[in-house]
This record gives C-alpha cells, sequence and structure tokens, in this order.
C-alpha cells in the first residue's frame, strides 16, 4: 500500500507539470510568432 | 548568556547589516512593494521556500510527524508542490501581467470593483495577521527555550529585527534575506538530520528498528499511527479523505496564498515565474519531508516526549555538537523571521496601497489621479508594518482568550476565500464582480461562522464537512448565483484579456527555448520525488515489516 500511496504521489504532480508544460508550449504556440513548435514536441526557433 | 543565544544575535545582526545595505537601493514604491519588478530565479525560488517554510514547519509538521503521522502528511506535503506548479502557470503568469503591487489591487483590477479590491484586502491583512501573530509566539516560544532569556524579551527581541528588514529595506530586502535564510535552513537541516541520524543509530537502521518494534512501527506507516490526526480518522478510508481535503487546503496555499503568489509580482519575467515555481515544487516538499523525518527519527531515542513541538530543539541541543545545534537553530529562526518578514510586508502593502488609497479616494474623490504619491505610500506602508508588530507581540504577551476566535480562521481561509475567485479571475468569462464579492464573502465568512458554531457545539465535524471544504462550497455557490443575475462589464472583459495575453517581451526565442527546456526536465519533479521517498523512507521500512 505504501508504494501505492508513494506512486500516487509522484503521478499527481507528474500530472501538474506536464499539464503546466503542455498548456506553457500551447500559449508560447498560440502567441508567439518567432517560435514555432513541431508535433514531436521539439521546439524550434526560426 | 549561552553559545546559542550567541550564534541567533550573529544571525539577526548580519540580516540587520544586509537589510540596512539594501534599503540605500530603494527608490520609489515599485522597488519597496514588488522589488522593482526586476527579481531573478534565485531571489524568487528562494522566497517562495522561505515565505512558507516558519516555525509551522520546524515545530507544527516537525510535531505532528513525531507523533506518528509522517505518511498522511507526506501525502498533503505532495499537494502542495503540485500547487505551487499550477499556480505559476495558471494565476502567477497572470498576475504579473496586471502589473498590480498587491494581489488585492489585482482582483480589483480584474473585476473593475474598489469593494471586491477592498474586500480581499481586509481578508488579506487579517489572514496575514493571523499568521503572523503564529510566527511570533513560535519565535518567542523558540527563542527563550533555547537561550533561557525571558519570552517577552525574545518576542521583542524577533520582532525588532523583522520589523527592521520589512521597513527599511522593504521586499526587496525581504527577498535578498528570505534566499539567505532559505539556504541556511536548508543546509542546518541536512546537516541536523545527519547528526540526529547518528545518534539515533544510523539513518536506516532507525527507520528499520522503528518499523519492527510493533510499539512505533505504525508512525512510519502511511496511514500513521491510529488516533494522532484526531478521532474522527480512523480507517484507511478516513486517511484518504485525510489526505484529500488538506492536500487541497495545502495546495492552495502553494497555488494562490498571497505569501506564495505575491513572489510572483517581484518577478523579472515570466520565465522565471515558471522556472521559480518548479524549484519550489520539490523543494518544498524535500524540505518538509526531511524535517518530518528528522524529527520521527527521534522516536528511537526519546519516545513520547511531553511536549512534541519542541522535538527539534530538543534534538538541536542534545543529539549534536553544540556548534551543530547553533547552527540548526539559527537555521529555524531564521525560517520563522523570514516568514515574518513576508507576512508584514503584505500587510504593510495591502494597508498602503489597497485600504488607505481607496479610503483617500472615497473621501477626496478630487485626488484619484494624484501622482508622485510613492513617499506618502511606503510611508503608510511602513507605520502599517509597525502596528502589524506591535500588535502581534502585544497579543503574543497578554495571550487574551478572544485570541482564539481569530485564530480558528487559521490556513482554512485561503482555500475558502481566495481559491475559488481566483481560479474564476483567470479561467471563468461568466463570473462577475458581484458573483466573486459574493464569493469571497460567503467563503470568508461562511468558514468563520461554520467553525466558531462546531466549536461552540461541541462538535467535530468529519473531514469531509470541514470549514475549509464548507467554505469552497459556499463560496462557488454564492460566486454563481452573484454572476448569475449580472453582466459581465466591458471593462472586465478587458481586464481578463489583458491578463491572458503574453506581453510581446516575454517572447524573445532564446528565452522560450530555455523555458520550455527547464519544464521538459521539471516534468520529471515527480519521479524526483518517488526516488526520495523510496530510497529515505519506503524501502527501509518495508523490508523491517517484511513487506
Amino acid at each position: 500500500m505504501e508504494i501505492l500511496i508513494a506512486a500516487a504521489v509522484c503521478a499527481w504532480i507528474t500530472f501538474f507539470a506536464v499539464w503546466a508544460y503542455l498548456k506553457v508550449k500551447k500559449d508560447y504556440r498560440n502567441d508567439s510568432s518567432s517560435v514555432s513548435v513541431t508535433k514531436k514536441g521539439k521546439d524550434t526557433v526560426r | 548568556m549561552n553559545i546559542y543565544f550567541v550564534g541567533m544575535i550573529i544571525v539577526m545582526a548580519a540580516f540587520l547589516v544586509i537589510s540596512y545595505f539594501v534599503s540605500r537601493k530603494v527608490r520609489n514604491a515599485e522597488d519597496f512593494y514588488v522589488a522593482g519588478r526586476n527579481a531573478p530565479v534565485l531571489l524568487i525560488a528562494g522566497s517562495l521556500l522561505a515565505s512558507y517554510m516558519g516555525t509551522g514547519l520546524f515545530m507544527g509538521d516537525a510535531a505532528t510527524s513525531y507523533k506518528g503521522a509522517l505518511g498522511p502528511m507526506t501525502i498533503i506535503a505532495s499537494m502542495l508542490g503540485a500547487g505551487s506548479i499550477f499556480g505559476a502557470v495558471f494565476f502567477g503568469r497572470q498576475l504579473r501581467r496586471s502589473n498590480t503591487i498587491t494581489i488585492p489591487e489585482y482582483f480589483g483590477m480584474r473585476f473593475h470593483s474598489d469593494s471586491m479590491r477592498m474586500l480581499s484586502a481586509v481578508v488579506s491583512v487579517v489572514t496575514m495577521a493571523v499568521y503572523l501573530i503564529s510566527v511570533v509566539q513560535g519565535l518567542g516560544t523558540l527563542m527563550s527555550t533555547v537561550t533561557g532569556v525571558h519570552y517577552h524579551i525574545c518576542l521583542i527581541a524577533c520582532a525588532a529585527v523583522f520589523t527592521f528588514i520589512s521597513v527599511t529595506a522593504g521586499s526587496k530586502g525581504v527577498l535578498i534575506t528570505d534566499t539567505l535564510m532559505a539556504a541556511l535552513f536548508t543546509l542546518s537541516l541536512l546537516i541536523g538530520i545527519g547528526f540526529i541520524a547518528k545518534e539515533t543509530g544510523g539513518y536506516f537502521d532507525t527507520i528499520r528498528s522503528l518499523a519492527s518494534d510493533p510499539d512505533t512501527s505504525a508512525i512510519l506507516s502511511w496511514t500513521g499511527k491510529p488516533g494522532v490526526l484526531g478521532f474522527n480518522v480512523n480507517s484507511t478510508f478516513d486517511v484518504i479523505l485525510w489526505g484529500g481535503v488538506y492536500g487541497i487546503v495545502w495546495g492552495a496555499v502553494g497555488m494562490i496564498s498571497p505569501w506564495q503568489a505575491s513572489r510572483y509580482q517581484m518577478a523579472k519575467s515570466e520565465h522565471v515565474i515558471l522556472k521559480s515555481s518548479l524549484i519550489a515544487a520539490f523543494g518544498l516538499f524535500a524540505l518538509d519531508f526531511f524535517a518530518m523525518m528528522a524529527a520521527l527519527l527521534v522516536n528511537r531515542v526519546y519516545p513520547d516526549m511531553p511536549d512534541p513541538s519542541r522535538v527539534m530543539i530538543w534534538a538541536s541541543m542534545n543529539l549534536m555538537p553544540k556548534i551543530i545545534g547553533v547552527i540548526l537553530l539559527t537555521g529555524i529562526l531564521s525560517a520563522g523571521i523570514s516568514s515574518a518578514t513576508t507576512f508584514q510586508s503584505l500587510i504593510g502593502a495591502s494597508v498602503s496601497n489597497d485600504i488607505m488609497k481607496l479610503i483617500r479616494i472615497r473621501m477626496h474623490p478630487e485626488k484619484s489621479a494624484e501622482q508622485n504619491t510613492d513617499r506618502r505610500d511606503i510611508r503608510i506602508g511602513r507605520i502599517a508594518m509597525i502596528a502589524a508588530a506591535v500588535i502581534a507581540v502585544a497579543i503574543s504577551v497578554t495571550n487574551p482568550q478572544a485570541l482564539f476566535i481569530i485564530m480558528f480562521l487559521g490556513s482554512s481561509m485561503i482555500a475558502s476565500t481566495w481559491m475559488p475567485v481566483a481560479i474564476a479571475s483567470v479561467f471563468s468569462k461568466r463570473v462577475t464582480k458581484t458573483g466573486a464579492f459574493c464569493g469571497m464573502l460567503a467563503g470568508f465568512a461562511g468558514a468563520f461562522i461554520y467553525k466558531i458554531a462546531t466549536y461552540f457545539a461541541g462538535w467535530e465535524p468529519p473531514v469531509y464537512l470541514d470549514s475549509a471544504l464548507v467554505g469552497m462550497v459556499l463560496n462557488v455557490i454564492a460566486m454563481t448565483i452573484g454572476s448569475a443575475f449580472t453582466q459581465v462589464t466591458d471593462q472586465e472583459k478587458a481586464a481578463r484579456k489583458k491578463i491572458l495575453t503574453m506581453p510581446e517581451s516575454e517572447k524573445e526565442p532564446g528565452d522560450v527555448k530555455r523555458t520550455l527546456r527547464v519544464m521538459r526536465i521539471g516534468c520529471f519533479v515527480g519521479v524526483g520525488i518517488f526516488a526520495v521517498l523510496l530510497i529515505f523512507w519506503l524501502i527501509p521500512y518495508m523490508n523491517a515489516v517484511g513487506k
């Protein structure tokens, strides 16, 4: 059970961190004309 | 005069000298209240850690863990970290874009409402005052226990130091001293836990020994020792519920509490906000976990301590060489002072920039467009900070019975009063100024009245009826009803658009690339925390109990 709780702790922090990353990446893609983000997730700067 | 007293005096004198030099660079109200909006990652991350880590951690959380609630406390510490990341992305950046000095000013600007600004300023001052009193009492207890000096003198000495820092150097000084204090208490904790472990028989051996002893095994289990979380928390389901509810409360603190989110108004850019929140998320969790683990280890040599809130003080004075004890105790003192400076400077900012400004405009409308009010704003803020310190010391000295009423508000205030409105201010197109006002008022008053009523009725509500949850639900209901009968104005639409629009200055390609790289690495924060839990708790514990 202890391992499950630790895994849950890891999972929800990872969830928020990934959500934050995707949100910020999307914001830069929508707002910036100088940055493009490829489908593979690599950030390329023109 | 013992060596601990000398150590504390040296550290406090050092911070006074630093803040004196920083004060010479304060030129205007922006410098004083938001550090010129120019703070780098190091200072923002340091202040995020130092503002949260106070006597509450080293005396409160440490005591709870010592008594046997490490597992449940770890769950809520992780929610605090998650809240920190969420808050930076979905509230911190928007807060900075508003170009405001305080969070009440942000609410006033977002909802185009002076009433909203005034209400949130009053709530903010009350909240900060409650926390300030709590920290002042912790500092006085710590210093008098360690040095043998009278409690009242210790209260006055600590208040004089943190007031000098806040009043002279403002937020700039607070950020710098916070960061130095964060470095000091992090270092002292890491050194301290090493010596505690050495004296108790080695870190891993102590865990194995405590876990294999039937009398102490439960304090290392994830559910904790039965009854330690209250008589309503008994079953596994109760513990999960407890972790969930208080996890939300702590998550709200990491997300939108004034002493965390206001740091983002001081950041040089949004890139700084995003990077520092990731450092804070891991740092908050790791420091919390190791402070709690250090306290728990003491069970091996001194179980059933009469006053568990002094477990870290006892360990510093009895389980480590004097010089290391001095370092750890000055680290704990620094943690308390750094939190006090943050609370105090926020009180000054809200009184000066929000409450007094709105009263002045109401009384003299012709002066609403007045320029160059910096000197007056700083003066009013300084007076408010000194008044806050005097009141906090006076209350701590007299300890009036009526105090318990206000202390009831405690940690549930952030979740019940601020969180729903803060989130709605960014996410909702429909929430109006009336809705936001009703929501904040209902959350604040509802949680307070409910808490008082349950106390006088002699009823301890189950976890799912905690005042924080009740306040949050009332907040959302009142906000929904208030918004349903009113319309969003053009000014509110424009304000929301402003906070959702990324400034051009944030789009520099090099900065964007670096920030996204850091955030990709940040996706592994959870894995790092999992590794810490496995190595420093679960593997030795599970080996010992044969799981």
